[in-house]
């Protein structure tokens, strides 16, 4: 029995390039065409309606840029592999990608036959990244995952508080314990996220999505 | 990718400072300045940031910022209050060709010499 082809939506600002990719995934049997996009809201509307198995998706597009709308799909990123297009990303936004669902990033002037043989890794299950980008995603992702696992839940409060801005004070108030408690709390929530201050713990939670 | 690969990869991790790539909206002004500035967070540690801004100041320069804790479609009632000195200019065509901030002239770099985090108060980033 012929395997199903890969279904993949294209979204693209740009009329000419998207033109090309048109061109190229139409010759292609293994892949099929499922839709197309302009912008950002477009991806989206067509992702959630269409669930194709490959999203290819510009980062700088109209309306919605590529990271919103990776942000906006949530566990959709799930089934449909989301291969990121770019003329150049920060890698720290690459890293933020992946920590999203991502699955890679193809430059967009990457040879016809890469387009290709990414689409089919990913739908494979795999990823499209440098070694050293899957590198630090993993890490950082290994280390958020082991926090979240490892905080107790009355930790998870005082970051919450943490990230409202409340003192030490307030939280001993807000939970009925003396701030030498608080104090021993935060001493152990930097511990196991590796943060020494305030600052580095309010910006990896929100990094991290800690309080998901 | 097969466990062993995935073993490999992440002993060839090394230890790094963490800088955080947050897109955190920011007002500041100059010492002594009554008028604030806005711009928007290029990347932040929690020594120093990198920010996107229209217009340079010199190295050396204090400054004071305020922060909205809020990125990616996700807010929290707080605000980073801090004082900084400008370390560095990054010229534009260095500083990420996508500008998932919003569009500035130049990014300055600052090192923090105080911080703290408040509730975020009406009127404020």
């Amino acid at each position: 029995m012929a395997e199903r082809p890969i279904t993949v939506i294209i979204a693209d600002g740009q009329p000419v390039f998207r033109s090309g990719l048109r061109n190229l995934l139409q010759a292609d049997d293994k892949v099929k065409l499922a839709g197309e996009a302009r912008d950002g809201e477009q991806a989206l509307a067509l992702a959630r309606q269409l669930k194709p198995d490959a999203l290819l998706l510009d980062v700088q597009m109209p309306k919605l840029n590529g990271m919103q709308v990776l942000e906006q799909l949530g566990p959709l990123t799930e089934a449909t592999k989301i291969l990121l297009m770019a003329d150049a990303i920060d890698r720290q936004q690459l890293i933020r990608a992946l920590h999203l669902g991502a699955r890679g990033l193809i430059p967009k002037n990457a040879e016809p036959h890469v387009f290709q043989k990414a689409i089919r890794c990913v739908h494979n299950g795999e990823l499209w990244v440098e070694r050293d980008v899957l590198t630090e995603w993993a890490c950082g992702s290994h280390r958020a995952s082991r926090t979240k696992a490892r905080l107790t839940a009355r930790e998870r409060e005082i970051v919450e508080q943490i990230l409202a801005g409340s003192s030490n004070r307030d939280i001993a108030a807000k939970f009925a314990i003396s701030e030498h408690t608080v104090k021993r709390h935060l001493t152990n929530i930097f511990d196991k996220l590796g943060c020494s201050t305030r600052l580095e713990l309010s910006l990896f939670a929100m990094q991290h999505d800690l309080l998901r | 990718m097969s466990l062993s690969t995935l073993v490999v990869v992440m002993a060839e991790w090394r230890q790094r400072a963490e800088r955080f790539f947050l897109p955190l909206p920011l007002r500041y002004r100059t010492s002594g300045a009554s008028n604030w500035l806005t711009g928007q967070t290029h990347n932040i540690s929690g020594s120093g940031i990198l920010f996107g801004a229209d217009h340079e100041l010199p190295v050396g320069t204090e400054i004071e910022m305020h922060l909205a804790m809020e990125a990616f479609g996700k807010s929290y009632p707080s605000q980073i209050a801090a004082q900084a000195r400008i370390v560095r200019i990054v010229a534009p065509q260095r500083v990420s060709k996508i500008r998932l901030a919003q569009s500035s002239g130049v990014a300055l770099a600052a090192r923090f010499e105080t911080h703290q985090i408040l509730p975020r108060q009406l009127g404020q980033v």
